[in-house]
């Protein structure tokens, strides 16, 4: 069990990659980090001590609302909505992250 | 953008706490399903979301942390999660606050008493211009003045600072009107001078008080002043005191006003007087306490005006813009120029001598004259020492619980630092969480001391039977009992907190188990904690040592009586205002009714008798004896009946004792003791020399015709002093008022029918004190057996504390080392020699500890040297048993966990590495 290898996010990515999960669809806590877990083939893990002050950090700035609402098992669960704002947000963070990402690569190929 | 983050806030804060449990709660239970897919059981799943969730509590602080915007919601957020934290540990709470508090409650309850009898000034207007004036020659002081002397001292300073005079606090027959004839009670009474209450500016709540018109002439002026308290407590506050009838040791006195509730006099001591009267009136009310006298002087004679009899304190108020050292100065060499005038010719040798070589010096007097103080202040310092060193070993064992602690959390911490909570931030949790810790002991050992300095004062003063002493809390005790656990909260808690900042996040993080980088550094830190606590104890330990064998010396030291076989009984015949005569009968009688009692083998009364407390010292001469340049013979005078000597057991050396041939008044025969005859006759030429009171020997001096053995008279430590013996058939008018009976069988079973008797023999008779001799002994040591006592108990608790100390720490140690320790056991190593290495490890700790402490305990001892009675501060006994005591204590201690590592099973120690 204990052999998940898992890499710790960078930091603020965190937050980008919660907007992104958001973005396509409604989803609860659990959801979210088995979601980025998933995407990324289990290299990225999301440790819980994180995603929920991270989800509620950008609840603070109005970046996703929550509700409550039953999950897939018919359990009580809190559910992630991305608002407007939080829309724009992610698309001004992802344009960052890719300038910072190729520039990141072009270096790493060049030198 | 602030304000409206601000709004979010406030708006989520309401539903907060329910609503993120619920959210968290729900995860750890997908988490947990998501692991009983993958085929885990049940028990193993739910262990697993578990451990990859962390504490559900942790996660959920850090959430609120996002929420938080500075300042006072911080404070507030982190003295709420540390009480949090602390909670969920019950038993290591209770454990904390329990051994601080007991240590803060202790500190606080002998700083209050410290407070009241050595910090404290009177409440009196300007305590701080108020001095003592002393008379200092030869490097003593004295403080003891004639009534003339002070009476010239006011004429020479009129104008420029103000004198006053007291006595001692006299215990006398107090009789209100309108109580019952031979309703009498003891009460506490002194004699003042006019100028007394103008000059520590006090106003009466009711009538008047002193003033100079009161005390002029010897005899004549009946009148007194009444505290507040004694008001209250005896004529209930009755509106009608004032002019009413007091009776003071049967003659009576006019009640002229009350003192304010406030004004508990001059003296800080634990009985403060009920009524104050007149000097003047000292041969009315015969006042016989604290005098000492030189030639010429009568102490039958009125006191007042006699200028060689020294019994009073004076009190000088020196002005804001006046150097009290102008006025000292003024006052020497007013009393330089009278010792040639007054003190003229030979009658007056002595005297003059004496009042030559002195200077006068003025002492702050601020906080009030106080015997009560000079005895204990030191005992009450060593007390709070004591309670320090037992708060540092108290909070070594919380820092260590803490620090093993914080290893234990290293992970939650990591994970706080890396979601970003700063450094600070955690440091500054941690620290909050002690100071917490400090807190509340400190709110329970203020309950502590609340209940217990009463207790401690009554310690102090075990024959005390009404205390008027105020032991109350004021702003000084609670500013240090603050002061005290903010210290003990930081002390506490800045080890784990620096510790806890340097985290190593990637090691913490990716160690799966819980043995992490920090453990050998915090265990390292965790010895050195242990091994400083054993310093402490060890110095605890030397310290109680070097007072159990001081006492032991005292107690068992040979006193001169036999304290086996005799009750002694304290009188004051002075009340019953009988006439000499009428008093030389009453002696009789008791005498005759004593000596019919079963079982009692003969009787004797005194003028002080043996270890009573007080004594009767004058200078005196003998014959064919020079004394030195600038000496000053002095001896001590006791007034016995015929049987003493055998009563008291002293024998007899040379000589004879006294016999019937000496009841005629007028004779002069006495008894020396072997110090008299020792120092100043050659080889036992003593029998039938010539001495006298005052200098030079007058033609009817005394003659000595015996010589008994030395005994300690008034203080133990002291050898015996010179000591003249008289006979009291040929001193008619003495007043004898110590009773000595010797019994065959145990003194102690007598007391009762002592006390019957001399009811019988006088109703009227005031009977203060009736005891054994070996309890007169044990009051005389009384300080001595009390600080013995609890240097003792705290020291031992001190060792138990330190011990829990290395009891975890060894076990910390052990746990750590569970794989190691098993290797060794599979390669062949015997368990003994496994117990041998863990013990020998503990040893190391403890002696290093020791080594530490040593010198410690040699610093505290030397400063303990007055304290303590023929024992060196450098007494090996003293260190050999602390230290053997807090190795096998602490070997002990060890030995436990170690007996653990030693059942090790090697196949399950690998296995879990």
């Amino acid at each position: 069990m204990g052999a998940q290898e898992t890499r710790e996010l960078l930091p603020g990515t965190l937050d980008m990659l919660i907007l992104k999960v958001l973005s396509r669809g409604d989803m609860h806590g659990y959801g979210i980090a088995s979601a980025i877990q998933r995407a990324s083939d289990d290299v990225l893990g999301v440790v819980e001590g994180a995603l929920y002050p991270a989800l509620h950090r950008l609840e603070v700035r109005g970046w996703v609302r929550s509700k409550w609402g039953a999950s897939d098992n018919n359990r009580r669960a809190k559910f992630y909505r991305l608002s407007a704002l939080g829309r724009r947000a992610l698309e001004e963070e992802a344009a960052y992250w890719d300038r910072v990402a190729s520039a990141v690569t072009r270096v790493m190929q060049r030198a | 953008m602030s304000l409206l983050r601000l709004w979010r806030v406030l708006r989520r804060r309401r539903d907060d706490d329910a609503i993120l449990r619920e959210e968290l709660l729900a995860h750890l239970q997908a988490l947990e399903e998501h692991y009983r897919a993958e085929g885990l059981s049940a028990e193993a799943a739910r262990t697993a979301a578990r451990r990859q969730f962390g504490s559900v509590i942790n996660v959920k602080e850090d959430v609120r942390e996002e929420f938080s915007f500075g300042g006072l919601e911080r404070l507030g957020q982190d003295v709420r999660y540390a009480a949090r934290t602390l909670r969920a540990s019950p038993g290591f709470t209770l454990m904390a606050v329990g051994s601080l508090a007991v240590a803060i409650g202790g500190s606080m309850a002998v700083f209050t008493l410290l407070n009241a009898v050595v910090l404290r000034s009177l409440p009196i207007h300007e305590p701080d211009r108020v001095f003592q004036a002393l008379r200092a020659s030869r490097g003593e002081t004295v403080g003891r003045l004639a009534w003339p002397a002070i009476q010239r001292a006011q004429k020479e300073l009129a104008g420029r600072a103000e004198i006053a005079a007291v006595s001692r606090i006299a215990g006398m027959q107090l009789e209100p009107e309108g109580r019952g004839a031979g309703k009498a009670e003891r009460g506490a009474v002194q004699l003042v001078s006019g100028e007394y209450f103008e000059l520590l500016r006090q106003r009466p709540q009711r009538g008047r008080l002193l003033t100079g018109t009161d005390n002029v002439t010897v005899g004549a002026h009946p009148v007194a002043v009444i505290s507040d308290a004694y008001w209250r407590r005896r004529l209930a506050a009755s509106e009608t005191a004032v002019g009413s009838n007091l009776t003071v040791n049967g003659r009576a006195f006019t009640v002229m006003g009350i003192a304010e509730p406030q004004f508990f006099g001059t003296t800080l001591t634990l009985r403060s007087p009920d009524v104050w009267i007149p000097l003047v009136m000292q041969p009315t009310v015969g006042y016989a306490q604290n005098a000492s006298s030189h030639d010429g002087a009568s102490t039958r004679q009125p006191w007042p005006p006699q200028e060689t009899i020294e019994w009073l304190s004076a009190f000088v108020r020196v002005p804001r813009a006046t150097d009290p050292s102008a006025i000292a100065a003024a006052l020497t060499v007013q009393r330089q120029r009278e010792a040639v005038t007054l003190f003229s010719g030979d009658r007056f040798g002595n005297m003059r001598d004496i009042v030559r070589s002195e200077k006068i010096l003025l002492e702050p007097a601020s906080r009030g004259l106080s015997p009560f103080r000079d005895n204990t202040s030191s005992s009450l310092f060593v007390l709070l020492a004591m309670m320090g060193v037992l708060l540092a070993v108290a909070c070594g064992n919380v820092a260590g619980l803490l620090i093993a602690r914080a290893s234990a959390r290293e992970r939650e911490i990591a994970v706080r630092l890396s979601i970003g909570a700063g450094r600070m931030h955690v440091a500054r949790q941690m620290l909050t969480e002690s100071l917490l810790l400090g807190a509340a002991a400190g709110a329970a050992g203020v309950v502590l001391a609340f209940w217990s300095r009463s207790a401690l004062l009554k310690m102090f003063a075990p024959t005390a039977n009404e205390i008027t002493l105020d032991i109350g809390f004021d702003a000084r005790v609670f500013t240090f009992a603050i002061g005290l656990s903010i210290a003990t909260g930081v002390v506490c808690g800045i080890f784990p907190a620096i510790r806890a900042t340097r985290v190593s996040l990637a090691d913490a993080l990716k160690a799966q188990t819980r043995a992490t980088s920090g453990g050998r550094r915090s265990l390292f830190v965790g010895q050195t904690l242990v091994a400083l606590q054993m310093a402490f104890c060890l110095l605890a330990l030397v310290v109680a040592a070097l007072f159990v064998r001081s006492l032991q010396l005292l107690t068992s030291m040979d006193i001169g009586y036999d304290r086996e076989h005799v009750v002694t009984a304290r009188l004051d015949v002075r009340t019953l205002g009988y006439t000499a005569e009428q008093r030389q009968a009453l002696y009789a009688r008791i005498l005759e009714r004593m000596r019919q009692i079963p079982g009692v083998t003969s009787a004797s009364l005194s003028l002080n008798g043996p270890l009573a407390g007080s004594e009767t010292i004058g200078d005196f001469g003998v014959e064919g004896y020079t004394p030195g340049q600038g000496e000053r013979l002095r001896s001590n005078g006791e007034v016995v009946t015929e049987d003493y000597f055998s009563t008291v057991g002293l024998r007899l050396l040379q000589g004879r004792l006294f016999g019937p041939a000496d009841h005629a008044p007028g004779n002069r025969d006495t008894i020396v003791n072997e110090t008299i005859a020792r120092r100043f006759f050659k080889n036992g030429e003593a029998i039938g020399k010539r001495w006298d009171w005052g200098n030079p020997i007058g033609p009817d001096g005394f003659v000595i015709v015996g010589v008994v053995e030395d005994a300690k008279y008034v203080d133990l430590r002291t050898p015996p002093p010179n000591m003249v013996y008289q006979l009291a058939a040929a001193q008619r008018d003495a007043i004898l008022s110590d009773l000595e009976i010797r019994t065959a069988g145990s003194p102690t079973n007598m007391t009762a029918t002592v006390r019957q008797v001399l009811a019988e023999s006088e109703p009227r008779l005031s009977v203060l004190e009736v005891t054994p001799l070996s309890g007169r002994m044990a009051q005389r040591v009384s300080q001595d057996t009390l600080i013995a006592r609890l240097t003792s108990i705290f020291s031992a608790i001190a060792l138990f504390l330190a011990c829990l100390g290395l009891y975890g720490t060894i076990s910390y140690g052990i746990s750590r080392r569970v794989p190691e320790i098993g290797l060794r056991i599979a390669l062949g190593a015997d368990r003994r020699s496994v117990l041998g290495l863990i013990l020998r490890e503990a040893l190391l700790l403890v002696s290093l500890g020791a080594i530490v402490g040593v010198p410690l305990a040699y610093i505290a001892g030397r400063s303990l040297r007055t304290m303590l009675y023929e024992i060196p501060p450098l007494d090996p006994i003293s260190y050999g048993g602390g230290a053997v005591v807090l190795i096998a204590v602490s070997v002990l201690a060890a030995f436990l966990p170690a007996r653990r590592a030693s059942r090790i099973e090697p196949m399950l120690a690998l296995n879990r590495s």
